[in-house]
């Protein structure tokens, strides 16, 4: 096991972490446990490869059409279905991000065929020394990436009215819309940040990997252990969270090899769970 | 005789469909090959609404339990010289135990911890058997011919398996012990209060669950010969047995049937040619049922009768998918 393996599992891990940022942000502020969460990452990479091909820019200079599109589209969603399932429960909302993971997956295979795609970008393959250690470009630039993302969103949620209306929505949603927050509006922005972060990740990611129209559902299970590894109600942690299991994965890999990475990780995040049953999602509430 | 009476309609129901689900037996491979695939479906989304929609316990991890018995069958055949039969009872007795180990960790879990728990759990054993060289990992195992059973015994013992798990159903809505797993399912605290030990009803329910699913993996790798991990332990059977219960009516006796018929014959094998508009058209319809049509399908068509006989609803509604609205926490 090398030095330059873990610096590069922690560099991935800061992608994973901003992959993650969204999914926490969504159970944190409404108790949603969003299926499609991968789906939305695997479409912000499919648009980009879209635009690329025909504007032939950048993969990253892509986001700059990408996000905003992805954020719009996820918006509605949540304002005129998700919010009105919210309030019978856990189950109806989570059926129905299970149905939006089908209808997303079943569209992107319509308009792109099963067949692996990646984002073609110079530095793809491209390598810089870090301190003598040979690191991949892309990693160094998708957890700064992360690094920025959190930055922005701890001024939004610290600093703004609408952070304030968002933490006061999160903590009880019924006083909120009595205190004139329109929390449907709150919740339905919440999930297009979200969703916006994802398909910025989903670029990078796509950007490093080849994917699929099915390679959401990974992507979810290592975002859900971040999660449950981090603890809710913090960016920073979530960030922080990713580039440990980053660090983790690699170090599985040259303990167990590549092919039991994947095993390890779910088994970890069982662990984790059986540990702390009600999740290690921060206080509660 | 009132008990009688009031089953009668569930009696007939079931001895009519019986009869009709015999008719394949007569007919050519391929009407025989479509009502299996049917019938699997209807019996994996009826073992999922043992612990989803009777339980409660919102389990996405039951595909595993299909790729055990699968597995566990294909070696009993190709390493020993268990006869089939006993091969198919051995898969869905073995699995139990794992269950039991499964539930320790699960059931510490609530809501959709517990979701997402047995999520990892189905995608470990995926990542787990796809290396597995006992098992020939990603190569899979092939069952020789003279291993098997013939089409014809295969379609019965799955018709069987199709009755035992519809019993199991009306075993759940009508014993003490589903009065306790639908109690623990509305309000743990006050079954727990009122003496109901939740844990072991939950356990007991993932088991039973998990067998029905288990022996009908067993059929399915008897009727396919060659299996292999991605395939068998795959994700999308968790997918078609949750789609095929909800749109029926999660929690109900003929739910995970009608919902078999209406994704499956309805969908699916009609659009065949077209599998990604097939699964646009379920996922859509999923987010319609959950939105519009709480209690799914069954509920629809026994309303729409009511309304025909102009009967009054004579029962309460069953209750998953409407818990009461989230307290302020």
């Amino acid at each position: 096991m090398s030095a330059e393996t873990i610096v590069n599992g922690l560099l991935l891990g800061g992608v994973y972490g901003t992959v993650a940022i969204g999914l926490s942000l969504v159970f944190g502020v409404m108790r949603l446990v969003n299926l499609a969460h991968g789906e939305l990452l695997i479409l912000g990479a499919f648009i980009s490869y879209t635009i690329v091909a025909t504007l032939h820019v950048d993969p990253l200079v892509s986001a700059l059409i990408v996000v905003p599109l992805v954020a719009v589209a996820a918006y509605p969603l949540q304002r005129y279905l998700l919010n009105a399932l919210l309030v019978r429960g856990l189950e109806p909302p989570l059926v129905a991000t299970f149905g939006l993971s089908l209808v997303l997956q079943a569209l992107l295979l319509r308009f792109y065929s099963g067949d692996a795609k990646s984002l073609a970008a110079p530095y793809g393959d491209f390598g810089i020394p870090i301190g003598g250690l040979h690191v991949r470009a892309i990693y160094v630039i998708g957890s700064l990436i992360g690094l920025a993302i959190v930055g922005v969103l701890l001024l939004l949620l610290r600093r703004s009215r609408f952070g304030i209306a968002l933490r006061a929505s999160a903590a009880d949603p019924e006083t909120s819309g009595t205190f004139g927050i329109d929390v449907a509006h709150v919740y339905a922005t919440t999930f297009a940040i979200a969703a916006a972060v994802a398909s910025l990740g989903g670029i990078i990611l796509g950007i490093a990997f080849s994917f699929t129209p099915s390679s959401g559902l990974a992507y979810l299970l290592k975002a859900f252990t971040i999660v449950v590894l981090g603890g809710l109600g913090s960016v920073t942690a979530t960030l922080a969270a990713g580039v440990a299991l980053g660090g983790i994965e690699s170090v599985f890999a040259s303990l167990f090899g590549g092919a039991y990475r994947d095993f390890c990780i779910y088994a970890l995040f069982i662990t984790l769970l059986a540990i702390r049953p009600q999740g290690l999602f921060g206080r509660r509430r | 005789m009132n008990a009688v009476r009031s089953h009668a309609p569930f009696l007939v129901s079931l001895v009519a469909l019986t009869a009709i689900a015999t008719l394949p037996l007569f007919a050519g491979a391929g009407t025989r090959d479509v009502a299996f695939t049917l019938l699997s479906y209807a019996v994996l989304a009826a073992a999922w609404n043992f612990i989803g929609g009777f339980g409660g316990q919102f389990s996405l991890g039951n595909s595993a339990f299909v790729g055990f018995g699968a597995y566990a069958t294909a070696w009993l055949l190709t390493a020993t010289s268990v006869p089939p039969l006993a091969a198919i009872l051995i898969a869905a007795a073995a699995v139990i135990p794992l269950a039991g180990l499964a539930s320790f960790a699960l059931f510490r879990l609530h809501g959709v911890y517990l979701s997402v728990g047995s999520l990892a759990m189905a995608l470990a054993a995926v990542s787990w058997m796809e290396n597995w060289t006992v098992t020939g990992a990603s190569q899979g195992i092939n069952i020789s011919p003279d291993r098997s059973l013939p089409d014809q015994s295969i379609y019965l013992l799955t018709l069987g398996l199709a009755l035992l798990s519809t019993l199991g159903a009306w075993f759940l809505t009508h014993s003490d012990f589903g009065l306790c797993l639908q109690a623990v399912r509305d309000d743990e605290e006050a079954a727990t209060s009122v003496g109901v030990a939740a844990f072991a009803t939950k356990t007991a329910a993932f088991a039973l669950s998990a067998t029905v699913t288990s022996a009908m993996g067993a059929l399915i790798a008897l009727r396919q010969m060659s299996i292999e991990p991605t395939s068998m332990f795959g994700i999308s059977w968790t997918i078609k047995m949750i789609v095929m219960s909800v749109v029926g009516g999660i929690g109900t006796i003929w739910g995970p049937a009608l919902g078999a018929l209406v994704v499956y014959f309805g969908i699916e094998k009609q659009l065949e040619a077209y599998q990604d508009v097939a699964t646009l058209i379920t996922g859509l319809l999923l987010i319609l049922v959950v939105r519009f049509m709480p209690f799914g399908l069954v509920d629809v068509l026994d309303r729409a009768r009511r309304a025909i006989l102009r009967k009054p609803a004579d029962r309460a509604r069953p209750q998953l998918l409407d818990v009461a609205p989230r307290s302020a926490e």
